[in-house]
């Protein structure tokens, strides 16, 4: 089920309702009712899967936490299962693939006739979220493993692993966190449940009336990449950039919101990303989750920041290789995450140079060194999305050519862009941006008592969220999509 | 965050000041304070939505208007911008015709086609220069001028032709027959065109179930031969609920942008109660999708149309009907087309009698008036086509001695140049250029 789905619209009001109006004892059945019903929308039989896994991570948890003297076999075990789950569905048509491509090749080379055994791709369907799931799973033995409690209750344990707002896409929970959620008295809280509805309008905005409007640009660039010229290809390409952050960082406005009408809260996953500093800030504020995951449970495993000069740069590059697997199962996923990796190990190095160069830390502390920094941030992480929306790796070459070759551009692209609604969407959110962001109104005076008026009285603020969900969906595009991080 | 936080608390209390707070007195201003706020907020919301909407051009897709005589019609002078399959901003003019002003006079010298149809003669799809009619305008106009100059005093070639527009969205044949005869021979024409599109023939049983659309006048064939008028289906849906509150909105149709927008929504919850509500979602089709394809075909949900075409042309068994890499119909190559649907072509064989003196009495009307008829045939998507229908087009067309212009091979020949003709169901500009050129070839060379 799409949060942006006439399905969510009704199936979540229900489950509002019945959440808030039923005896508070069967609250977490109801939402883990809920919340499966959620998940087999799509493939109902891969509620089972789910369930599997649940059932053996709360067990698994609970051998760790009694077995004191077994733990780490148990962990190992642990970790090895859920990633064998994860590589079975995710990657196994990848690695099939991959070495039936080698040996055509090494057959090439060596002019032997094709001798390559007819092993046939899996074509496994992959299970909606499962790379999500995995993650709070290992997360969940390991600090169990570190000393952390277990789990007891089997509810509750299932609601961690299968809460819905943050079931497809994340954020990335972690269960401290969520379990001390549930273990509070459920109460109403109304500033909570109208901040949420904030957020799930917001999020819907971002997601039906930008993403989508952005991924019909983006779309019919990257479906014919090979005609486009230099112009037409930065355009293509800024529009996945924006298509993949308002995608997500809808769908997680969307999530928290729903989770926080639920009475929950949920990690923070976005922090205007786009205007970082540098690249080591563009990972404190894009998918946050993620990177404190890949922080918490690859990077500091594998030795940190807390070695060598060369060794932490290693680590690095593997975490963020791994980073980029774990979005796809394909060479164009991790020849995004390793030239991230290379970017982070250049970003550290040049931290180190400007710290001993005194002019040059000057300079980045002026407005206009960090107007420099953030554009080449900007522009760096750019010319990455290409490998990550790209086909292969050679259509991404092949893009980023363009991108610097000067070519005439075709109009392949006019159509599109005369067709969507997307500037006039653009215009309404940076104008409400504009007018509720705190650095504006305290410049603007005059904007003080209207911010004040529209956000301290329901009843003015409740028109305006029937506004902003009218505005979603008139500026939407033609027809909705799925989110981009739903095949992860 | 903090400060909806902040807000919402501070909102929290204005509630709690309704139930508990002070006197009766207090609690009572407070209610009537709180309503002319929110009276105050929504009337300010509504114009800052109208504004931004107008502006964009969104909410304009409410356009059609009960008609006492053809059904339905297109409201007169309404402005639009089309959106929903292909782009277009128009405006109707007074007269409700998607056209620029025509007196109902011709100048003299002027030789005036009105051609009558469907959706695919109203052309939303794309701008109105670039539909077929305003392009075979504009290329008879072009070849009077290089022609005109020399041969005018020798010929009796004319100096001007108009091509007027009388198509309305899921206008069917009885429709066009209607507004032939109450609109259409006011503008004194030279040439009356009427398009049949694939499938037509099935409209021609109005149904009061499948809504608005469908509440037209029906028609049906003494044994005579001769035409009965009957709009009782047409009454039924006046006078029913959903008829009403048509009727009372109008006001809220033509104007309002808002209200196109809930008319949309309402729109896909209807569709999507149709399409059976809460089911699974086709298994692996939004799970095996790479990075890219999240706004592809293959993926969409319809929000307000149910009309998307997978792996086009071809239909069944297409070898190379099938879908590019991408999962999208590419709408090209193949020898095979969507195949005819057996009931579709029962139905017409059935419904052909009346389609026949519909065609016979709108001849006739023509001749009276000293005009010509002539009959195109438009394929529906991707080349399809309702082959016993089509042959009975033709047979009555030859019966009744008038052109057909068949366009179902020029298409499918376009098509298997690897020409992309299609949005959805309608074509696009390269489509309308071909039908202009048929149609203009068809026109006797004396006149153009």
């Amino acid at each position: 089920m799409l949060f942006n789905s006439i399905n969510y619209l009704i199936f979540f009001p229900l489950v509002l309702a019945l959440y808030w109006l039923s005896p508070r004892k069967y609250g977490q059945v109801l939402l883990l009712v809920a919340s499966y019903l959620f998940y087999m929308s799509w493939v109902p039989l891969y509620g089972l899967l789910i369930f599997g896994l649940t059932l053996f991570n709360y067990f698994l948890g609970r051998a760790i936490e009694g077995n004191q003297q077994h733990k780490k076999i148990i962990l190992v075990f642990g970790i090895v299962f859920n990633l064998g789950a994860l590589c079975y569905y995710k990657y196994a048509d990848f690695v099939l693939q991959s070495i039936k491509s080698a040996l055509k090749l090494s057959n090439a080379t060596l002019s032997i006739p094709p001798a390559v055994p007819e092993f046939p791709l899996m074509h496994i369907i992959l299970p909606l979220a499962i790379s999500f799931f995995v993650f709070e799973f290992i997360h969940y033995i390991v600090d169990v493993y570190k000393g952390d409690k277990a789990i007891r209750q089997p509810v509750e344990f299932a609601l961690f692993a299968s809460f819905f707002p943050s079931q497809i896409a994340g954020p990335i929970k972690r269960f401290q966190d969520f379990v001390k959620q549930t273990r509070q008295p459920r109460q109403f809280d109304f500033a909570l449940f109208d901040s949420g509805l904030f957020l799930l309008l917001k999020g819907l905005y971002k997601k039906i009336a930008l993403a989508d409007n952005f991924a019909t640009i983006a779309n019919a660039g990257f479906s014919s990449s090979a005609s486009m010229g230099c112009l037409e290809t930065w355009i293509a390409v800024l529009a996945f950039t924006f298509q993949i952050y308002f995608d997500f960082s809808g769908y997680t406005d969307m999530g928290r919101g729903s989770a926080m009408m639920l009475g929950f809260t949920l990690p923070e996953n976005f922090n205007l990303p786009y205007l970082a500093s540098n690249l080591s800030d563009f990972w404190k504020r894009w998918h946050i989750s993620l990177s404190t995951w890949l922080r918490d449970y690859v990077y500091i495993p594998l030795g940190g920041g807390r070695c060598s000069k060369w060794k932490k740069h290693f680590n690095l590059l593997a975490t963020m290789t791994l980073g980029g697997l774990w979005h796809g199962a394909a060479w164009h996923f991790v020849a995004w995450g390793i030239i991230h990796g290379f970017g982070l190990v250049a970003s550290h190095e040049y931290s180190g140079v400007v710290e001993k160069l005194s002019p040059l830390a000057a300079f980045h502390k002026s407005w206009f060194g960090r107007l420099i920094s953030a554009s080449l941030t900007f522009v760096f992480v750019v010319i990455t999305w290409l490998f990550f929306r790209a086909e292969s790796v050679q259509q991404a070459l092949g893009m980023m050519k363009q991108m610097f070759t000067a070519t005439a551009s075709s109009s392949a692209l006019a159509e599109v862009l005369t067709v969507s609604t997307l500037p006039y969407a653009i215009a309404a959110y940076a104008l409400a941006s504009l007018l509720l962001s705190p650095a504006v109104v305290t410049r603007l005076s005059v904007l003080l008592p209207l911010k004040n008026m529209l956000v301290s009285r329901w009843t003015l603020r409740y028109p305006a969220y029937a506004g902003v969900f009218l505005a979603a969906v008139a500026m939407s595009a033609p027809h909705l999509s799925s989110f981009i991080y739903f095949q992860f | 965050m903090p400060a909806t936080f902040q807000t919402a608390e501070k909102a929290d209390k204005t509630v709690s000041s309704w139930v508990d707070g002070g006197s009766p007195v207090v609690r009572r201003v407070n209610v009537l304070r709180s309503t002319f706020e929110f009276i105050i907020g929504t009337v300010v919301v509504i114009l800052l939505l109208e504004l931004l909407f107008a502006w964009a051009g969104v909410g304009e897709q409410e356009y059609l208007c009960s008609d006492p005589d053809l059904g339905y019609a297109h409201m007169k002078g309404k402005a639009l911008t089309w959106r929903s399959e292909g782009f277009s901003r128009t405006q109707f003019n007074s007269q409700g015709m998607r056209d620029v002003e025509r007196p109902y006079a011709k100048a003299p010298g002027t030789y005036r086609i009105a051609i009558l149809g469907d959706s695919w003669v109203e052309a939303l799809q794309v701008e109105r220069d670039k539909g077929f009619c305003s392009v075979l305008e504009k290329m008879l106009n072009e070849r009077a001028r290089v022609g005109g100059s020399a041969n005018a005093s020798i010929t009796s070639t004319p100096a001007k032709f108009e091509v007027l527009n009388f198509g309305v969205a899921a206008y069917n044949l009885a429709q066009n027959y209607l507004q032939l005869k109450k609109r259409v021979l006011q503008y004194d024409p030279d040439l009356v065109i009427t398009a049949f599109r694939a499938d037509s023939s099935l409209l021609l049983v109005a149904n009061p179930a499948e809504g608005f659309l469908y509440a037209r006048p029906n028609f049906f064939v003494d044994g005579k031969g001769g035409l009965i008028e009957d709009k009782t289906v047409q009454n039924m849906w006046l006078a029913s609920k959903s008829g009403k509150r048509m009727e009372e909105t109008y006001w809220l149709r033509r104007n309002s942008r808002i209200w196109g927008i809930y008319s949309r929504c309402a729109e896909a919850l209807t569709t999507w109660t149709r399409a059976g509500g809460f089911r699974p979602a086709a298994a692996g089709k939004l799970i095996t999708q790479k990075a890219g394809d999240a706004g592809g075909e293959e993926e969409v949900i319809p929000l307000d149309k149910n009309y998307v075409i997978k792996g086009k042309p071809g239909g069944k068994g297409g070898k190379s009907a099938g879908k590019d890499k991408k999962g999208k119909g590419k709408g090209t190559v193949g020898d095979t087309w969507p195949e005819a649907d057996v009931k579709a072509e029962g139905a017409s064989k059935f419904l052909w009698p009346i389609a026949s003196a519909l065609l016979t009495d709108m001849n006739a009307e023509c001749r009276k008036h000293g005009c010509e008829f002539m009959v195109v045939r438009l394929p529906g998507p991707n080349g399809y086509d309702n082959k016993l229908e089509n042959a009975c087009l033709k047979e009555s067309a030859s019966t009744l001695h008038v052109p057909f212009v068949d366009m179902t091979e020029p298409f499918r020949d376009r098509l298997r140049e690897g020409a992309n003709l299609f949005f959805l169901f309608h074509t696009n500009e390269e489509g309308h250029r071909l039908i202009a050129e048929r149609i203009y070839s068809a026109i006797p060379s004396e006149k153009r």
